[in-house]
């Protein structure tokens, strides 16, 4: 008699693939995936806890470590937050400097996205065409901030300093879309891409808000719902959130790269409202002297991964006394539980990575 | 969404802010959000520790009305689970016993999430000692 | 025959140097940087770095790129055991050199990697440029050629398991001979 086990498998924190350190758990028969926990916390380092001992102005710089590609979203929660309780309105200019930057952060997360995703399927290409884009992107932010990746350039009631080097913006929003149309000229159409991500990880509609998925992911499977569209921060700028129907990784791939081409857009309204209005004034808010009063504040933003917030409870003093954040990351992997049973192992690192999934922010 | 409604509904419950709080049958009252009123997604469940009791917020979210409504219950030790209405709440339980050590009843496989499986105390607790020696790393047993 | 064997072991120490093959090891932000630095803007491959490898019984450089928690120091041990004689460590970024930004109020960050493996160059900034990279494995290949890395660390192992018995809250074990 031939009897046959099932095999516990363990996807370890450290493999070439490059979202982090993620564990999965999996138990096979023979090729297919019967069941899949995933383990967290190796990256755990305590950002919640450290916010207890640490005045608002000394924990603004860390908050830029949680999503290590698209630092300013949760840089502008926390700088949202502050002037909601104290009642600040931003000036035309600081608004169109604040919406400029985080649409070119959302176009450099993308673009690193699409390479990551393809060097998982197999094809190394793109992974270095993608990451030519994506270093102009950071020379421009050099310029201004004098850092690559995290830029502590949002403070509370406006911004460090008046933007600059416009023309290079101009130059990146005349470059890429031909860039794109390259992109999707190779890989869109690609009939291996094609047989690897049709009709492959499947999330319905109930599944996905049992599970709590907001973002991209909730987006390519035809639930209207953008954060942006109700944002203070983003009225007067014309755009369509990007809304498909197919609900495989095919369609979300596809709605990155559309998301890519509506951010494009954006920037450069935004660059039009810079030349329009000259006139840089801000009110800063005194930060050595800065106290929340007693109560519960909350802020969401649409960040390039899911819905972002931020959760404080203040007694009062110069510190929090207790800080949550709440991030689009966490979720995906907990969606793996459902979403990988009854896959072939071969396409699982696949749907994997078409979720977009990044490490600090489940692990905080 | 009318907080009267729920009032006649249940009962015993107040406006606070803008969260409503209740003091018991919490599973009934989220299924009824749920199945009723549709709140189908749960944003996020937060814990806040305030000396002698834990006060825990669910975050639910309809996207056909782009409503939100916050659901506040003060707790000691136990809480009842949500995970058959809600399967985010996996996630979110395992990490309220990991930080916190507050149990909740009809979870199956209540782990730790973040920290390693025999680490003593509950961080984000207001009583917690931070254990300087124990950040070097001690090689007692199987910890990979 | 003194000159035979300098002369081979110098001939060794060149072609070790030039052609080093790092393990994708990447944790956290530094991990970014270190992908920047493969592609084709600051290329790698042009100092020897051809591929890297996924395994690590076939690497012979780990760069430790991002902060190492309490639940991740077993993983990194057992990955540095693993790779075969001789190799090398980078620790890069602040939080491996001695905590970082983490090492006031954070409650499982590991302050330091040397308090788990010897390491051979320390690259400070949060995170390095590319460019901040290329000099550090450009030091790295200096050592190796003037075959300084492989008697200091006999001398820092020696030291190290040294230090662990006498104070006794370490309890890693770190071989003293090869």
């Amino acid at each position: 008699m031939i009897t046959a086990t099932t095999l516990k498998l363990n996807l370890g924190p450290q493999h070439p693939s490059t979202h982090g350190v993620l564990r999965l758990v999996l138990e096979l028969n023979g090729e297919k995936i019967l069941s899949c926990e995933p383990d967290v916390g190796y990256l755990h380092r305590g950002m919640e806890k450290m916010a207890e001992g640490m005045t608002y102005i000394q924990y603004l710089p860390t908050v830029d470590r949680i999503d290590y590609l698209a630092g300013c979203f949760y840089s502008e929660l926390l700088c949202r937050t502050v002037e909601g309780v104290n009642d600040i309105v931003l000036s035309e200019r600081v608004r169109a400097i604040r919406v400029v930057l985080l649409e070119l952060n959302r176009i450099a997360s993308h673009l690193l996205w699409i390479g990551a995703f393809l060097m998982d399927l197999g094809a190394l290409s793109p992974f270095f065409y993608a990451m030519r884009e994506r270093e102009m992107i950071l020379r421009y932010f050099e310029k201004l901030t004098g850092q690559r990746m995290m830029y502590n350039y949002f403070v509370f009631g406006g911004v460090r300093k008046d933007i600059a080097y416009l023309e290079d913006i101009e130059e990146i929003i005349k470059v890429l879309p031909q860039k794109i149309d390259d992109y999707e000229k190779i890989i869109t159409d690609n009939p291996i891409f094609l047989k690897r991500t049709r009709g492959k990880g499947i999330l319905e509609l109930e599944t996905a808000l049992n599970y709590s998925v907001t973002g991209v992911n909730l987006r390519a499977s035809g639930v209207n719902y953008d954060l942006r569209k109700s944002d203070k921060l983003y009225e007067g700028f014309d755009f369509m959130p990007v809304i498909l129907k197919g609900k495989d990784s095919w369609s979300r791939y596809k709605a990155r790269v559309l998301e890519l081409r509506e951010s494009l857009k954006i920037v450069e309204q935004g660059v039009n409202k810079l030349k329009e209005n000259t006139n840089f004034d801000q009110k800063l808010i005194n930060p050595l002297t800065l106290k929340l009063p007693e109560g519960e504040y909350y802020s969401e933003i649409e960040a390039p991964r899911g819905l972002a917030s931020v959760y404080i409870k203040s007694t009062g003093e110069d510190k929090p006394y207790r800080l949550k954040w709440r991030t689009g990351s966490y979720y995906s992997v907990n969606l793996l539980r459902k979403l990988l049973v009854g896959e072939y192992l071969n396409d699982a690192i696949a749907i994997a990575g078409s979720l977009d999934i990044i490490l600090p922010e489940v692990d905080k | 969404m009318n907080i009267n409604d729920l009032r006649n509904i249940f009962g015993d419950c107040e406006l606070n802010g803008n969260k409503i709080c209740i003091k018991y049958n919490l599973h009934e009252f989220l299924s009824n959000l749920k199945n009723n009123y549709s709140f189908k997604l749960l944003k996020s469940i937060t814990a806040v520790d305030l000396g002698n009791e834990t006060e825990l917020l669910y975050n639910l979210l309809s996207t056909e009305d782009e409503e939100d409504v916050v659901i506040s219950i003060k707790v000691q030790n136990e809480a009842e689970s949500v995970i058959d209405l809600f399967s985010s709440a996996i996630a979110d339980e395992n990490e309220i016993y990991d930080m916190f050590g507050i149990r909740f009843i009809g979870h199956e496989d209540l782990k730790r999430l973040y920290m390693p499986e025999n680490w003593e105390g509950f961080p984000l607790r207001k009583d917690y000692v931070q254990d300087d020696t124990r950040l070097v790393w001690n090689d007692n047993g199987d910890n990979a | 025959m003194g000159f035979f064997v300098t002369s081979i072991d110098w001939v060794l120490n060149n072609a070790r140097a030039n052609s080093l093959w790092p393990l994708t090891f990447a944790t956290s932000c530094c991990g970014i940087e270190m992908m920047h630095t493969v592609a084709s803007d600051n290329d790698i491959a042009r100092f020897g770095s051809e591929v890297f490898r996924g395994s690590p019984r076939q690497a012979d450089l780990l760069i430790c790129a991002g902060t190492i928690t309490h639940k991740m120091a077993p993983v990194l041990l057992r990955l540095y055991e693993q790779m075969a004689e001789p190799k090398y460590v980078i620790a890069m970024g602040a939080c491996t050199c001695g905590g970082g930004m983490f090492c006031d109020y954070s409650y499982s960050v590991i302050r330091g990697i040397d308090k788990i493996i010897p390491v051979d160059i320390y690259l400070p900034m949060c995170p390095p440029k590319p460019e901040a990279l290329i000099d550090a494995i450009r030091k790295l290949q200096q050592k190796i050629v003037k075959n300084e890395t492989i008697m200091k660390r006999k001398d820092f192992v020696e030291s190290h398991s040294s230090k662990l018995v006498q104070k006794g809250e370490l309890l890693v074990e770190v071989k003293s001979e090869y």
